[in-house]
C-alpha cells in the first residue's frame, strides 16, 4: 500500500511539473528564427495578455513535415514560403481566414495578393517578400558583377557561397539558360544540372541561414543570398555591393496562415491584425529586412531603408518568377542533379 | 633505468589541445563584440542577454527534467534487471543484447526509428517521446555499471537478513541498495551526461512546444550568433566545478 | 525455491517489456518500412517493394557512402596515431598523474559538445582558411572522438603487467620488438574498441559535417536526415538506416573476431 502511495505521489509530482505553465492563454507561432523584433512581440503580449510561444523551424520542408505529422495541430500561426503554403493548403492543413476579424486587412499591398499558392486569398496574408540577389565585396572581387553568369568566373574559384535551397539555386541557373524556374521538362532541368556542375569549383559554401555572417567574416567573397541576408550584410558593412541579376529575378513571398487544427485561432487572427498595422508592420520589415507587403507600412519605413525594402518600381513581372510546386518526377530530377552538384563541390 | 619525461609531456599536450575550444568559449563569453572575429573589449553584456532569454532557460529546465526523469526511471529498471539476472532467466541472451543496441548503433538510426515509430503510434512529440528515447540509452549505461557490481556482490548478508525475518523489501533497502548505490549513482551520472548532451536522437523526437537545451544551442550556432551560448556554458562550467569541488571536500571530510 | 525464481523474473520483466516495445519493435518497424512504397507526402503505402534498396545502388548514393567511409577511415587513422600513444603513455604515468589526466579528459564532456564545436568554428575562421573544407570536418571529428580512443587504449593498457615487458627488455628484446610482441597484443582489445567507437560515429555525426563542411560534405548520416527532413522519403531513409545498421554490426563483429586472434597469436609465440 505504501508503495502505491509513494508511486502516486511521485507521479502527481511529475505531472504537475510537466503540466505547470499551461494555464495562460498562449499563441504558438511557428516560423524561422528572427522574424519579429522582440518589442513587437512584447507589445502584443502586453496589449492582449496572450503569451506568445515562438517556435522555429530550419526549412519549409521541415515545417511541412511537422504539420503533416501533427495533422495541423500544435501551432496557431505559421509563417512560411509561398510554394510550401500551396502544398499545405492542398493537403488541407490550413484553415480559411475570417477577414471580419482582421480590421487591417485592407492594408495589404494588392501586388502580393492573388498569387498562385492562394489565388482567392482565402487562407493567407503576405508577410514580407524577397528577391534573390548577388552580394559581393568589391574590395576583394575585381569583377563588376551583373548577373548569375559572373558567378562562373574563374577568378572566383572557392570563393562563392550559395543558399541551401536546391530549387532556388537550380532555378537561378534555369533562368540564366532562359527557361522557367518551374519547368517540368527533364531535359531542361538536366541541362541546368550540367551548367550547375560547372559552377562547383567556385563554391565554398552551401548554407541556407545567415550567409551574411560568412560574407562579413570573409569566408566567402561573393554569395547568392536571400533579401534578408543582403539587408543584414548592408547593415553591418556599407561597402558591400548588391546586384539584382540581369538574367531575371527569383522572387518570393512569405505568408501567414492558421493551421487547420490550431488550438487558438482567435489569437492568431488578433496577431495577424496587429502585424498588419502600418507602424508595427514597418518596424517588422525594417527589422527582418524584407520588402514590405503592407501599403500602410510603406510610409513608416525610414528613408535609409526605403529603397531596399520596397520593390523596384520598374519591376518587370515577366522577368520575375516565384518558385512553385512541380510534379514529383521533376522534383526527383532536381534532387539527383543537386546531389551531383554537392558531391562535385567537395 | 632513467625515466623519460616524454610520456608526461605528450599526454599533457594532447589534453591541453582538447581544452583549447573550451578556453576560447569562456574568453569569448566576455567579448563585447558580437562578431567573434574581433575582440571588442571585456563586457558582461552576453550574461545580461542570457538572463533575459526565457527560451534558453525553458530549454535548460526541459533538459534537466528529461535528464532526471529518464535517469531515475532507467535506474529502477536497470538495477532490478541486474539483480534479476543473477539467476538464469528465459530469453536473457536476446534481451541482454537487445537492450545494448541503443549504445552500439549510431544515434541517427535510433532517431529515425523513433521518429517513424512514434509517428505510427500517434504519440505526441515532446516530453514523453524524449524520455522514452533517452531511457533507451540510459538503461544500458546504468545496467553496465550496476551489473559489474552485482557480480561481485556477496549475497550472504541478504540471505542472513531474510532468514532473520526481514521482508524482501527491507532486506533490499538496508543491505543490497547501500551496497549498489555507488555503482547506480555513477551509472546515472554517465547516463545524465549523455542525455543532457544528446543532439541527434533528440532532434528527431522533440515536439513543437518542447525544446531541449542542446537542440536550442544547435539552432543558435547554425545562425552564427553564439556569445550568449558561450556565457551559458561558462556558467555551467562554473556550476560543474563547484559541484565536483564540493563532493571532493565532503569525501575528504568523511575519511578524516 | 520456485517462487524465488519467479520473483527474480519479476525483476527483469520491466527491462524485457521496455526493450521489447521501445527498442526491438521500433527497429523492426524501421526495417519493415524499408520494404514499403513511398507516397508523395510523408505517409507510406504498405505495398512490398525492393525499390528503396535499388535506389541506393545508384551511383550518387554509392559515391556518397564511399566518401563517408573514406572520411571515417581518415578520422579513425588520425585518432589512432594521436590517441593510441596517449592512452599507452597515460597508463604508464604514476598513479596520481594518471588519475589527474583521466579526470581532465572526462571534464570536457560536461561542456555541451555543440558549444565546443562552435569554438572550433571560431578558431578555424579566425586563424586559418580551412573552414568549410574536408580538413575542417576531419579535424573537428578527430577532436570530438579522440577522448574515446584514449580511454579505450588507456583502460586496456592500465591492466598491462609491466613485469613481462621488463623481462623481455632484459632478455635483450629491442624496444620495438617488445612493443610488437607484448604491448600491442595486450592492448589490442582497447585499440579495437577505440576504433569501433571512433569509426562508426564518424559516419554519423551529422552536426559536424553540417556546421563545418559548408553543406558540401554529406555523411551516411546526413543522407538519412535529408531523406527524412527534406525529401520526406521515409522508406528510403529506413533503407539507408538498415544498410548502416548492417555495416555497424559487421564492424563490431569483425572487431570482436579479431580480438581472440590477437590473443591467440600472443599465446602461440
Amino acid at each position: 500500500m505504501k508503495r502505491i502511495l509513494a508511486l502516486t505521489l511521485c507521479l502527481t509530482f511529475l505531472l504537475t511539473l510537466v503540466g505547470c505553465g499551461k494555464k495562460k492563454e498562449t499563441l504558438t507561432i511557428y516560423t524561422w528564427a528572427g522574424m519579429f523584433p522582440d518589442e513587437v512581440i512584447d507589445a502584443f503580449e502586453e496589449e492582449t495578455g496572450i503569451e506568445v510561444n515562438y517556435q522555429n523551424f530550419d526549412t519549409d520542408e521541415n515545417m511541412l513535415m511537422t504539420l503533416e505529422a501533427s495533422e495541423g495541430s500544435g501551432y496557431d500561426l505559421v509563417i512560411a514560403d509561398d510554394y510550401i503554403i500551396e502544398q499545405v493548403i492542398s493537403e488541407g492543413l490550413a484553415q480559411e481566414l475570417d477577414t471580419s476579424k482582421i480590421a487591417n486587412y485592407k492594408n495589404i499591398n494588392p501586388t502580393f495578393q492573388g498569387q498562385f499558392y492562394d489565388p482567392d486569398d482565402k487562407y493567407t496574408v503576405p508577410y514580407g517578400a524577397g528577391i534573390m540577389q548577388i552580394a559581393y565585396n568589391p574590395d576583394k572581387v575585381d569583377l563588376d558583377i551583373k548577373g548569375y553568369a559572373d558567378l562562373f568566373d574563374e577568378s572566383l574559384e572557392g570563393r562563392v557561397g550559395v543558399v541551401g535551397n536546391n530549387r532556388v539555386v537550380t532555378g537561378v541557373i534555369l533562368k540564366m539558360l532562359g527557361y522557367s524556374m518551374n519547368t517540368e521538362s527533364e531535359k531542361e532541368i538536366r541541362e541546368a544540372g550540367k551548367k550547375l556542375l560547372e559552377l562547383s569549383p567556385n563554391i565554398n559554401l552551401i548554407k541556407d541561414e545567415y550567409l551574411n555572417e560568412d560574407l562579413l567574416a570573409g569566408t566567402v567573397d561573393v554569395a547568392l543570398v536571400y533579401q534578408s541576408q543582403a539587408t543584414l550584410t548592408a547593415m553591418e558593412n556599407s561597402n558591400f555591393k548588391f546586384v539584382m541579376p540581369e538574367e531575371g529575378l527569383g522572387f518570393g513571398i512569405m505568408g501567414m496562415f492558421v493551421p487547420s487544427k490550431a488550438e487558438n485561432s482567435d489569437a492568431a487572427h488578433q496577431f495577424i491584425n496587429y502585424i498588419l498595422d502600418g507602424k508595427t508592420g514597418a518596424s517588422c520589415f525594417e527589422w527582418m529586412g524584407y520588402c514590405s507587403t503592407n501599403s500602410a507600412a510603406d510610409e513608416y519605413i525610414s528613408d535609409d531603408f526605403k529603397s531596399l525594402l520596397t520593390l523596384p518600381e520598374d519591376l518587370n513581372t515577366e522577368n520575375a518568377e516565384i518558385i512553385q510546386n512541380i510534379d514529383q518526377k521533376a522534383l526527383d530530377v532536381h534532387e539527383s542533379i543537386w546531389n551531383a552538384f554537392v558531391n562535385a563541390c567537395q | 633505468m632513467k625515466k623519460s619525461k616524454f610520456p608526461l609531456i605528450y599526454v599533457a599536450v594532447v589534453t591541453a589541445i582538447l581544452y583549447i575550444p573550451i578556453i576560447v568559449a569562456v574568453i569569448f563569453s566576455f567579448n563585447d563584440s558580437r562578431l567573434y572575429t574581433t575582440w571588442g573589449g571585456f563586457s558582461l553584456r552576453w550574461y545580461e542577454t542570457l538572463f533575459k532569454d526565457e527560451d534558453i532557460f525553458e530549454a535548460l529546465l526541459n533538459s534537466l527534467l528529461v535528464g532526471f526523469t529518464s535517469c531515475i526511471l532507467s535506474a529502477v529498471i536497470a538495477t532490478a534487471a541486474a539483480l534479476g539476472f543473477r539467476k538464469k532467466q528465459p530469453f536473457s541472451g536476446i534481451f541482454k543484447s537487445t537492450s545494448m543496441i541503443p549504445i552500439m548503433v549510431p544515434e541517427i538510426i535510433l532517431g529515425m526509428a523513433f521518429l517513424v515509430f512514434f509517428h505510427f503510434l500517434n504519440l505526441p512529440f515532446g516530453f514523453i517521446t524524449l524520455v522514452i528515447a533517452h531511457m533507451t540509452f540510459c538503461i544500458p549505461y546504468i545496467y553496465l555499471q550496476v551489473s559489474t557490481r552485482v557480480a561481485s556482490l556477496d549475497i550472504a548478508p541478504t540471505e542472513a537478513a531474510r532468514m532473520l525475518g526481514a521482508g524482501p523489501l527491507r532486506a533490499f533497502f538496508t543491505i543490497t541498495l547501500p551496497d549498489l548505490l555507488p555503482s547506480i549513482l555513477s551509472g546515472m551520472f554517465i547516463a545524465f551526461a549523455m542525455s543532457f548532451d544528446d543532439v541527434i536522437i533528440s532532434m528527431f523526437v522533440v515536439g513543437p512546444k518542447f525544446n531541449t537545451l542542446p537542440i536550442k544551442i544547435y539552432t543558435q550556432v547554425k545562425t552564427g550568433i553564439t556569445p550568449e551560448i558561450n556565457a551559458l556554458c561558462t556558467l555551467m562550467l562554473l556550476v560543474t566545478v563547484i559541484c565536483l569541488g564540493a563532493s571532493k571536500l565532503l569525501k575528504g571530510r568523511k575519511v578524516k | 525455491m520456485k517462487s524465488k525464481t519467479r520473483s527474480d523474473f519479476k525483476k527483469v520483466l520491466p527491462l524485457y517489456i521496455f526493450t521489447l516495445i521501445f527498442v526491438l519493435v521500433p527497429i523492426l518497424y524501421a526495417i519493415f518500412l524499408s520494404f514499403m512504397t513511398r507516397t508523395n507526402t510523408w505517409s507510406v503505402e504498405y505495398v512490398f517493394t525492393l525499390d528503396n534498396y535499388r535506389e541506393l545502388l545508384k551511383p550518387i548514393y554509392l559515391s556518397t557512402f564511399a566518401d563517408s567511409f573514406k572520411l571515417a577511415v581518415a578520422v579513425t587513422f588520425v585518432d589512432i596515431i594521436v590517441g593510441y600513444p596517449a592512452g599507452l603513455f597515460m597508463a604508464r604515468l604514476p598513479e596520481k598523474q594518471r588519475n589527474f589526466f583521466f579526470a581532465a579528459l572526462t571534464f570536457p564532456f560536461w561542456i555541451n559538445s555543440i558549444v565546443r564545436i562552435a569554438s572550433i568554428i571560431v578558431l578555424l575562421r579566425t586563424y586559418t582558411t580551412i573552414l568549410y573544407s574536408y580538413e575542417a570536418v576531419v579535424i573537428t571529428m578527430v577532436y570530438a572522438l579522440l577522448p574515446f580512443m584514449i580511454y579505450s587504449v588507456y583502460s586496456a593498457a592500465v591492466k598491462l603487467d609491466n613485469s613481462a615487458l621488463e623481462a623481455a627488455r632484459m632478455l635483450g628484446a629491442s624496444k620495438f620488438r617488445a612493443f610488437l610482441d607484448i604491448t600491442l597484443p595486450l592492448t589490442a582489445k582497447g585499440l579495437l574498441s577505440g576504433i569501433t567507437l571512433t569509426f562508426i560515429p564518424s559516419m554519423c555525426l551529422i552536426y559536424i559535417s553540417d556546421l563545418l563542411g559548408g553543406g558540401k560534405f554529406i555523411l551516411a548520416g546526413n543522407l538519412i536526415e535529408n531523406q527524412l527532413m527534406k525529401t520526406h522519403n521515409l522508406p528510403l531513409a529506413a533503407a539507408i538506416s538498415v544498410v548502416l545498421m548492417i555495416f555497424t554490426g559487421t564492424v563490431i563483429l569483425i572487431s570482436n573476431r579479431l580480438e581472440p586472434v590477437a590473443k591467440r597469436r600472443r599465446r602461440a609465440r
